[in-house]
């Protein structure tokens, strides 16, 4: 499998604060790589830093073996679903996808748009405004916006945020579908449940930096705790990231 | 229940609730350097400075006259040097007729005033034979104006005309000129003819009689000369010679735009005043709309796309562009079809609603470009705008503003927008004076985009 999102050495700081320390990280084709960690362990600028929305200060990306997310045809190659959903309210869904579709160069802008609603399951809702739609729609349309280009890389910030079971269940059999396409997809999440179900990789990060890394096997074979005071992935995942409270 | 428990009380329900976003909201201000000063600081500043700018408001104000003295002698030059003196009048000398029009077609000045070029000729004549000749061309946009100097022109050429009574030499020049008329008229009236022989006889002799103290500069008629005899300035009247009425002063006024159009409809007047409101809506919905777009993250989310930055500045302000021009248009429509508004040229006209929506899409990327979050864009588009307005004659015509402001009005687009959309409109200025505001507007969208696109490039570079 050749590695379609290669990271090395990403570090960002913020003034004083050193959001990205060091980050290395390579998803392959049909990979579907975790990346978890507390609150401001730095997955969210490590996602931007991938897309080229942020500019690394040391340490490159690239995509493809093309090169940076800076070159037109790398962006053309990559989808994101970001965190916050960046939607407009005033339009409906299908007008959004179009735009996206359009903004993408997709030949059918219309056909796509709706090739993707109905893989997200918003076909019948298609022509109501995204400000009518429900947390959990919102959250899907906020994902079928990554997806309407048919991108090879796939980046998703935290896509199942909030959302109902049933999207949830929606959203990931899509990344798996997507993956079983081909799709190199990098994600970040805070539902451990999500990473197991989802993920063929994990990294766990904590203050810029990624902490451990492999299956969920691998993570549990190496870094099980000792105390046994949680198991599974989540018992990893604090016995490496601490039990403190972060802001 | 005592007064500590009853604060506890209040501080955990509604009303602390109330407090708790006050305070929030406090705080958000106050780490918002944009809208703080918006708040805070920009009221004071517009309060300074309309306090500066009506400081005058209360005194009276001059009249902007251009004088063109055709007659070159020293009666006219007298009250050329008059009008430019005199309070009321703040004159400039045009060096003939044609610039004296256009100054006045530009806004420049409210009228031209031409002392004709028989003016010192009559000006040796007996007020009662013809008058002095004058000619004013007004600006129908300043009516009140208008009315205003012909009042006061009447007033002080009347004087001029007066004064010369004063004057030993000048009386005996009009008792003879008189003289020289009865007998060019033989078919004149007896017994008017033996009232005008006895009246240009008393003058000589009146001219005699106060030869010796009279001042000599009163001779040729010049403004320093002293007031008119009582007597003489009043009182005269009913036809004398030949049926004509006693009038020290011809003054014919004319309106300048009616040598080529006039103003079809108030609503000609009214039209650019309404598309300048409407592209001042335009600036405001883009502004805040992009910079709502930014701070939703759909911008970022755009910027992700396969295309330049510079395509998506592009879109948008082509998008703007559209917007205007396409109100503008629906304006002419209704101007034309309902109040029958035809524009005078209609090619210049379709220029000048380019030139207009491309200086307002540039000063809508500036706002959306120096703002981050929609809330400042808005409120500064909001104060910036209604400023701009106010000075550039938007919404309060210039005619009713104070001189300091009117001459302040040149830094508003407002001011330009309005001269450009009526001079095809209505005015029918030729192309060699439209050209100036049209260039203007240009220079300020090309301006205002070049320093938004500088303005969105360095906070890019903190982007990939």
């Amino acid at each position: 499998m050749g590695s379609m999102l290669r990271l090395q050495q990403l570090r960002k700081a913020y003034g004083r604060t050193l959001a990205v320390d060091g980050v290395s990280l390579s998803v392959s084709r049909g990979e579907v790589v975790g990346l978890i960690g507390p609150n401001g362990a730095g997955k969210s600028t490590t996602i931007a830093m991938a897309t080229g929305a942020l500019a690394p200060d040391d340490g490159s990306v690239e995509v493809g073996g093309i090169g940076s997310p800076t070159d037109a045809r790398v962006r053309r190659m990559m989808g994101l679903a970001p965190q916050d959903l960046a939607l407009w309210p005033a339009l409906t869904a299908l007008e959004t996808l179009c735009f996206f579709a359009r903004m993408y160069g997709i030949p059918d802008p219309r056909g796509a748009a709706l090739v993707a609603l109905e893989e997200v399951g918003l076909a019948a809702r298609a022509d109501d405004r995204v400000g009518a739609y429900s947390g959990g729609m919102q959250r899907r349309l906020n994902l079928a916006a990554a997806l309407v280009h048919a991108p090879a890389v796939l980046l998703l910030d935290e896509p199942t945020a909030g959302v109902d079971p049933q999207s949830r269940a929606r959203i990931r059999d899509i990344v798996r579908q997507r993956a079983r396409d081909g799709v190199a997809v990098l994600l970040t999440t805070h539902d451990m449940e999500e990473a197991e179900k989802v993920c063929d990789r994990i990294a766990i990060m904590d203050h810029g930096r990624v902490l451990a890394e492999g299956s969920v096997t691998e993570l549990l074979s190496a870094h099980a705790p000792a105390d046994g005071n949680a198991r599974g992935l989540e018992g990893v995942f604090l016995h490496l990231t601490g039990r403190s409270l972060r802001e | 229940m005592s007064v500590t428990r009853m604060r506890r009380a209040a501080g955990t329900g509604h009303f602390g609730a109330a407090l708790a976003v006050a305070w929030k909201d406090l705080t958000l201000l106050r780490r918002d350097r944009a809208s703080l000063f918006f708040t805070l600081v920009f009221p004071v500043l517009v309060a300074i400075l309309f306090g500066v700018v009506f400081g005058g408001v209360g005194k009276p104000r001059r009249l902007e006259v251009a004088v063109v003295d055709e007659s070159q002698g020293p009666a006219s030059a007298a009250l050329a040097l008059e009008i430019e003196r005199d309070p009321v009048f703040s004159a400039q000398r045009a060096k003939d007729r044609d610039e004296g029009l256009t100054m006045v077609r530009r806004g420049t000045v409210s009228a031209c005033i031409v002392i004709p070029r028989d003016f010192d000729r009559a000006s040796d004549r007996f007020p009662f034979l013809g008058g002095l000749p004058l000619e004013a061309f007004t600006d129908p946009g300043r009516a009140v104006e208008a009315g205003l100097i012909e009042g006061k022109l009447s007033a002080l050429a009347s004087r001029h005309a007066m004064r010369g009574l004063s004057s030993p030499a000048h009386l005996r020049s009009m008792a003879a000129d008189g003289q020289r008329m009865l007998e060019m008229n033989p078919q004149l009236d007896p017994k008017r003819r033996a009232a005008f022989e006895s009246l240009f006889g008393s003058l000589s002799m009146l001219a005699d009689a106060t030869g010796a103290d009279a001042p000599a500069d009163a001779a040729s008629g010049t403004a320093t000369g002293s007031p008119a005899p009582e007597g003489l300035s009043r009182g005269a009247g009913g036809p004398l010679m030949q049926g004509n009425a006693f009038a020290p002063v011809r003054l014919r006024v004319d309106r300048v735009q009616e040598l080529r159009a006039s103003p079809p409809s108030t609503f000609a007047i009214t039209f650019p005043q309404g598309a300048v409101w409407g592209l001042a809506g335009c600036v405001m919905a883009f502004a805040s709309a992009y910079a709502a777009e930014r701070s939703r993250g759909t911008l970022a989310r755009m910027h992700l796309a396969p295309v330049g930055r510079h395509a998506i500045l592009l879109g948008k302000s082509m998008a703007c562009m559209l917007a205007a021009l396409l109100m503008q248009v629906m304006l002419v429509a209704v101007a034309w079809s309902a109040f029958g508004v035809r524009p005078v040229d209609p090619a210049a006209l379709a220029v000048a609603l380019l030139m207009t929506s491309v200086a307002f899409t540039g000063i809508a990327m500036l706002i959306a470009a120096l703002f981050r979050s929609d809330d400042a864009a808005q409120g500064a588009g909001r104060a910036l705008v209604l400023v701009m307005a106010i000075i550039g004659g938007g919404s309060i015509p210039l005619v009713f503003m104070p001189d300091m402001l009117r001459r302040f009005s040149g830094v508003s687009p407002f001011r330009w927008a309005v001269a450009a959309i009526e001079a095809p409109l209505w005015r029918g200025t030729p192309w060699a004076d439209q050209w100036p505001a049209l260039l203007v507007l240009l220079g300020i969208g090309v301006g205002c985009a070049l320093a938004a696109w500088a303005a969105l490039s360095r906070r890019d570079r903190a982007l990939a």
